[in-house]
């Protein structure tokens, strides 16, 4: 029996790196091959002389700095923004008492179940209204507020034992001194933690801009990556392509790697 | 001064409570109001026409393709999905540093952009040059066109989906399974129970709500797919990947018929709550909660 249960594990455990490990040493070989070397058959993993000129084509013919640094503005606009957005009213639904608090804490939250895509063209509408289209506006200020990080915040503010905020105020600290010098300083992984989320989430994100732009002035790194797939010559470099894909993976990966056990057990936490 | 004002716990929570209803409600209110009109965002026209766009989705073959496509989809992945996170939660949850490195490997496509992952398996899945038509061809089977045949697209997005969100799902019955103390298990080993009466009579009635959890969100997640069609089929070929939210978006930016997107709009959130509901008063029963 313990034999058996053994044995399923290592089976289970060469299935899954060979499903989850093998199709990124793909993307990476690939990255590396020359166009022949990439469409050979049989295929070799390792390439023969690694092409790292391939990165050099995939950076031209994406205009990398261009759009990574749109990508970059909409990111960290994003990620600042709501957590100046969301802790203030973290803050206030965690620790003060007021009128209507529950309905108003309910009325933030409905975002949390309703999914972003069920409106989306309506939301086209107002951006448009707003002539925010194609600017960073549109892109930045419709997602400034999070129901998730309000939440996450709010839970999180919530721990602050009250006796800390009263020796704050016999202190005679302001209100601004207590966010910033006491709740913000306290619930640093969390705080970190949501602009890891975010940032992950925007760097990412493909719907919004493909929706909300209509030109190339401030559309983000996914799209053009994704536009080298079938690009004007009408033939697929795939090794071009996967050198792009690697452009858009390896930032997100570092900070995965760099904040590894902290990221995971943060997404554990964040659906608790 | 400052100080005064931000003591009322108003001003604080102001700018969240603005935004959401300009952002969130606002346009969800605003698709009822659109899905009754004839709008014509070319000439920027608009007239009332009632219930027409409601009944022009319910007269239009497509919807009804799309909704079975989407049916298909939430099933396998939803299912398929919980299952193998479930088995591999039971397999890897001991913390040891294999199982570590396990997880780390299975999350880091959660983490990726959809367009690096669709990239990559249009790459590996390509009917010509692909990897994975190679291994079956090496191993003797017949290759496929994946994508590019109808008989094979749903199942291509579905396997691209249940590969990128099951670390996610896999560390959520960790975390849960992390919270069964563990002196419930020692009892029972003291009482000579099995590893599969464990397995059936502790592990999965205290997982329940964790799976409960994943369940509702895995469905609405999987109703609201969009980037993995949009990025790998664009719904076809003969719209055999078309699902909903892809289908209301070609209405509303490729056709440009804001209206009749808007009702679709409308059904598909009517659809997302009756299900949210639905599998709540159903589930609620047979979960146990410690």
């Amino acid at each position: 029996m313990r034999y058996t249960v053994k044995a399923m594990r290592v089976l289970m455990l060469l299935a899954l790196v060979l499903t989850f490990a093998f199709p990124f040493a793909w993307v990476v070989s690939t990255s590396l091959k020359t166009y022949v070397e990439s469409i050979q058959f049989p295929p070799d993993l390792i390439p023969h002389v690694p092409q790292l000129v391939n990165y050099k084509t995939a950076w031209i013919h994406i205009h990398f700095f261009h759009y990574a640094t749109n990508s970059v503005i909409i990111t960290l606009s994003v990620a600042f923004g709501q957590l100046l957005v969301c802790i203030p009213a973290a803050y206030a639904f965690a620790k003060k008492k007021f009128r209507f608090s529950g309905i108003l804490f309910a009325l933030v939250l409905v975002d949390l179940v309703l999914p972003t895509q069920v409106s989306f063209v309506p939301m086209y509408v107002l951006v448009s209204d707003l002539h925010w289209l194609d600017t960073y506006w549109g892109l930045i200020v419709p997602f400034v507020f999070s129901s998730f990080t309000i939440f996450f915040l709010t839970q999180a503010f919530r721990q602050i034992p009250e006796e800390l905020l009263d020796a704050a105020k016999l202190d005679q600290a302001s209100e601004l001194q207590i966010i910033t010098r006491l709740m913000v300083p306290i619930s640093k992984p969390f705080l970190l933690t949501t602009l890891l989320f975010t940032c992950i989430g925007k760097w990412n994100d493909y719907f919004w801009p493909l929706v909300l732009t209509n030109s190339e002035a401030v559309r983000t790194l996914p799209m053009t990556v994704k536009s080298l797939v079938a690009d004007t010559r009408g033939v697929t470099h795939w090794n071009e392509v996967m050198a792009g894909n690697m452009m858009l993976i390896i930032p997100v990966l570092v900070l995965y790697l760099t904040a590894n056990r902290f990221i995971k057990s943060a997404f554990v936490y964040g659906i608790k | 001064m400052v100080n005064k004002i931000l003591r009322n716990p108003y001003v604080l929570i102001a700018p969240a409570v603005i935004l959401v209803c300009v952002f969130s409600l606002y346009p969800a209110i605003f698709a009822v109001q659109v899905s009754f009109l004839n709008w014509d965002t070319v000439l920027g026209t608009k007239h009332f026409v009632g219930l027409k766009n409601y009944i022009n989705i319910f007269h239009d073959p497509v919807f009804w393709k799309v909704m079975r496509n989407t049916l298909y989809y939430s099933l396998f992945t939803v299912v398929i999905g919980m299952v193998l996170a479930f088995l591999l939660g039971i397999f890897f949850q001991e913390n040891k540093w294999v199982d570590n490195l396990v997880q780390s490997i299975i999350f880091t496509p959660h983490i990726l952009s959809s367009v690096s992952i669709t990239v990559m398996w249009m790459w590996l899945m390509d009917p010509g040059r692909g990897i994975l038509n190679y291994v079956l061809h090496q191993v003797g089977l017949p290759t496929l066109k994946w994508m590019m045949s109808p008989d094979t697209s749903l199942m291509s997005i579905i396997i691209v989906t249940i590969w990128k969100g099951l670390g996610y799902s896999v560390m959520i019955v960790i975390a849960g399974l992390q919270s069964i103390p563990s002196y419930i298990y020692e009892a029972a080993k003291l009482d000579n129970a099995g590893r599969f009466t464990r397995l059936f009579r502790i592990t999965l009635p205290l997982l329940s709500p964790t799976l409960f959890f994943m369940f509702i969100t895995a469905t609405i997640a999987s109703f609201s797919s969009f980037d993995i069609v949009s990025l790998m089929t664009k719904g076809g070929p003969e719209n055999s990947t078309n699902l909903v939210v892809y289908w209301i978006y070609q209405i509303g930016f490729l056709q440009f018929n804001i209206g009749k997107a808007s009702a679709g709009s409308v059904l598909f959130m009517l659809f997302v709550s009756i299900v949210a509901i639905a599998n709540y008063y159903f589930f609620a029963k047979k979960v146990h909660y410690q």
